[in-house]
């Protein structure tokens, strides 16, 4: 499963986000940030504590289950008295989480995490990257692994001159991307993609801020009705 | 000569690599390169300084060539997207510069500027596209240019067989070969012996290769490189050899001459790293026999 990975913001920023509140609501996430441990019960408990002892007052706190849910909104309900109480809501999820409860809470809303990217957890307690969304995939010609994320670089036409014995010359423990695609095809008996050069890449697959629409047969029909109609 | 043309009759090239002054006035550096007038077949200008900012690459070119030196432009496609590369070729181009070399360049671990955003948009196939554009009077857009543009391109390659699968090696030179390369510039090269395993497999392409060489003052240089530029890249037993001698200066060019001497029969020139020590470059060519 995709998971938003984040870690605490350092402590000299996140004084400087409080310095100006002393009332404050905490609010947690059960789900990406209680699997990295940066905003699960046992942290939102360190973060009041952490809070009280700074001489800030904790209206109330809570782990929502998934704070990027629009559904937060009404799981919030039942601590209604608690955030109006609040001068700011200390947002213990990801940047998913801390803005839909932005655009729907008429409060300060401070992030107490930095949101580092969207990754797996490829073993207990480690995350990955594994895809940037850049909007123009091309691991169907890579072996299914992909190099614009998994390569530091970003190469899409073999490595660079970093590779150290199938290594990345930046971190001896990295797998080098493109080695892992070498022995992946050549395991397939695909190395032949390997021989086609990837032009420009396009580096606007999706202009940002990024959004798509689901297109019906409805709408389908009405642009096509205009097509005709401008025609 | 140019550097074309000496590479052409197969004469063992001697090139080295030089940082542009910051200011106006580059005389130090024109003078230091004086010394060395008539040795040298080309001088490269790099963009890259491990402690932060140069001065203009592309005015130093134009300076050297004014006083009757072979430029080569060096550049980084991790500081720039494919139209600041473009827009720094033509103006090289226009400024009378005929040999470029382009590298990928290290993703930054060290030094300065390490906030900054790193591009690497252009790898070996989109330089291609750069180029062959260039070539074709194009700019990458396809628009058409006042004047097309063509460089003698040296490519930078690997010198330690077997770092990477050396498949994926033979292809990365095959792509550079048909991006129609005028010869392969290797890292820096202290192992004669395994520079020749390397050798054994790039001959086929019929490319010319330089190895790069470093001239190392002192045992210290070699370990801020390992620490700061690339581990491993300075071998221990040569840190030992300068760290032990008692007279270093003689010890950094005993290491130096050896390296050469031991290439002139391997390959087909040597691209000198002077690392700030361009005035005393002579000796190291004097004991080098490198006239």
């Amino acid at each position: 499963m995709i998971r938003s990975i984040t870690q605490p913001k350092p402590e000299e920023e996140l004084n400087r986000l409080l310095a100006d509140f002393n009332r404050i609501f905490i609010i947690g996430c059960g789900t990406c940030t209680t699997l990295t441990r940066t905003g699960g019960m046992e942290q939102v408990a360190a973060m009041k504590e952490r809070l009280c002892q700074a001489g800030k007052m904790v209206t109330g706190q809570t782990v929502v289950p998934v704070a990027c849910d629009n559904l937060t909104l009404e799981m919030m309900k039942e601590f209604d008295a608690g955030i109006q109480q609040a001068s700011a809501l200390l947002v213990m999820s990801c940047a998913f989480g801390v803005q839909t409860l932005a655009r729907q809470i008429q409060k300060n809303i401070i992030p107490a995490l930095d949101t580092l990217f969207i990754g797996k957890e490829t073993a207990v307690g480690q995350f990955q990257e594994i895809c940037t969304q850049c909007g123009t995939c091309i691991i169907g010609e890579t072996g299914g692994i992909c190099p614009v994320t998994s390569c530091h670089k970003g190469l899409v036409n073999g490595p660079c001159g970093g590779t150290d014995k199938g290594k990345c010359e930046i971190d001896k423990n990295k797998d080098c991307a493109w080695t892992l695609i070498y022995h992946r095809l050549k395991a397939l008996d695909r190395l032949d993609t390997m021989r086609r050069l990837f032009g420009p890449r396009n580096y606007l697959g999706e202009p940002k801020p990024g959004k798509f629409e689901i297109k019906t047969e409805v709408d389908d029909h009405q642009s096509n009705r205009f097509l005709k109609k401008d025609g | 000569m140019k550097l074309k043309d000496a590479l052409k009759i197969g004469k063992f090239v001697v090139t080295s690599e030089v940082q542009s002054p910051l200011g106006d006035n580059p005389e130090d550096l024109i003078s230091s390169l004086k010394l060395i007038r008539g040795r040298v077949d080309g001088v490269s200008i790099s963009e890259v300084e491990l402690e932060g900012v140069v001065g203009d690459t592309i005015k130093t070119c134009d300076v050297l060539q004014q006083n009757r030196f072979e430029a080569i432009y060096q550049t980084t496609t991790r500081q720039k997207n494919r139209l600041q590369l473009q827009k720094d070729l033509l103006n090289a181009h226009q400024a009378g510069v005929e040999n470029l070399l382009v590298f990928t360049e290290d993703y930054r671990i060290t030094g300065d500027s390490l906030q900054e955003m790193m591009f690497f948009h252009v790898d070996a196939g989109k330089l291609a596209s750069v180029l062959t554009h260039l070539k074709d009077g194009q700019t990458v857009d396809g628009q058409a240019l006042p004047k097309s543009a063509e460089f003698v391109l040296g490519s930078g390659v690997e010198s330690s067989w077997g770092k990477n699968v050396p498949e994926l090696e033979l292809k990365e030179m095959e792509e550079m070969t048909k991006m129609g390369t005028g010869y392969f510039l290797t890292t820096p090269v202290f192992d004669l012996d395994r520079f020749e395993k390397f050798l054994k497999q790039t001959q086929t392409f019929g490319i010319p290769v330089i190895a790069e060489v470093m001239i190392l003052q002192t045992a210290g240089v070699g370990q801020f490189l390992n620490r700061h530029f690339k581990s491993g890249l300075v071998p221990d037993w040569v840190i030992k050899k300068l760290a032990g001698a008692t007279d270093k200066k003689k010890a950094s060019i005993e290491l130096f001459a050896d390296i050469v001497n031991g290439l002139k029969d391997l390959c087909q020139g040597v691209h000198i790293i002077t690392i700030g020590g361009e005035d005393k470059l002579k000796l190291y060519l004097d004991a080098a026999n490198l006239k």
